[in-house]
């Protein structure tokens, strides 16, 4: 039977090239737009972002002087992650970076806002 | 020059922006006049150049709601919406329940010519006329209801 390879020509990211690109792109942020930007693309996807792309954007996020964004980075592991599991694991993951460079969580400002799983 | 640089540092981030400034900012925010919410904007963004660490954590809440607090476009609808337009809609269906029965009341009966008699006594007529003799009314093997509708 002919197997139809209709989109043949584009072949699938694979979660490797997909964490190096977006690590690429968040090392490249010059301003917030580009910031915010590029956190609503790699959070588009049907995956989470690996935690060395959330340190890349953490870092930007340093590196442009936007406090808040940082804070909504971890917002969004949230929303994407599966379950509270997941996201502790994360939290553990980048554990060290947040405590360097003084990210605080949601959760800490206003728990009232945090979205219910 | 460098003690120049080092006052525009110094004033750009060391101090905390004062705790009168952001209190309640969440209830004061939206009716701030446009040019103090570019002042203090502007503040927190000189304070947030430099370590995170060293934001109060007023300072940190007012950042984070003023970017992206539940306001403007980000804004929740009012407690108790749906509620409301639960009610309202219930209002409207009795308005126009009471509206067409109202007038249905104060309304005539139906016509003479919707009872069955009358409707008996058309088709007799029509036989009578022989009015559509092949397929209609007046046909022999004619089997219709002819004009009767009323029961």
């Amino acid at each position: 039977m002919a197997v139809r390879n209709y989109s043949d020509a584009h072949a699938e990211e694979t979660f490797e090239e997909f964490t190096a690109r977006y690590e690429k792109e968040f090392d490249n942020v010059q301003d917030v737009f580009e910031l915010q930007r590029n956190l609503n693309n790699a959070f588009a996807y049907d995956l989470v972002p690996s935690p060395s792309v959330i340190v890349a954007a953490l870092k930007a996020a340093r590196r442009v002087n936007d406090f808040p964004t940082a804070v909504r980075i971890f917002e969004g592991v949230r929303a994407k992650v599966e379950n509270e599991q997941q996201y502790s694991q994360y939290l553990d993951e980048l554990k060290d970076v947040r405590e360097e460079l003084g990210v605080a969580l949601l959760e800490d400002l206003y728990p009232e806002l945090v979205l219910k799983k | 020059m460098a003690a120049g640089a080092l006052n525009a540092t110094r004033n750009s981030s060391s101090y905390a922006v004062s705790s009168v400034q952001l209190a309640d900012i969440e209830k004061r925010w939206e009716g701030m006049p446009p040019q103090e919410q570019a002042e203090l904007w502007m503040a927190l963004r000189d304070r947030m150049k430099g370590e995170w660490k060293d934001l109060t954590l007023q300072e940190k809440k007012a950042s984070y709601y003023i970017a992206f607090g539940p306001h403007g476009p980000r804004a929740v609808p009012p407690p108790g919406e749906g509620k409301k337009v639960f009610i309202y809609t219930i209002v409207g269906c009795v308005v126009s329940f009471v509206a067409f029965y109202g007038m249905r009341l104060a309304g005539k009966g139906s016509p003479k010519t919707m009872s069955k008699e009358w409707q008996e006594a058309s088709n007799e007529l029509l036989k009578e006329q022989k009015v559509e003799p092949l397929t209609g009314f007046a046909a022999e093997d004619y089997k219709g209801e002819g004009m009767i509708q009323s029961k």
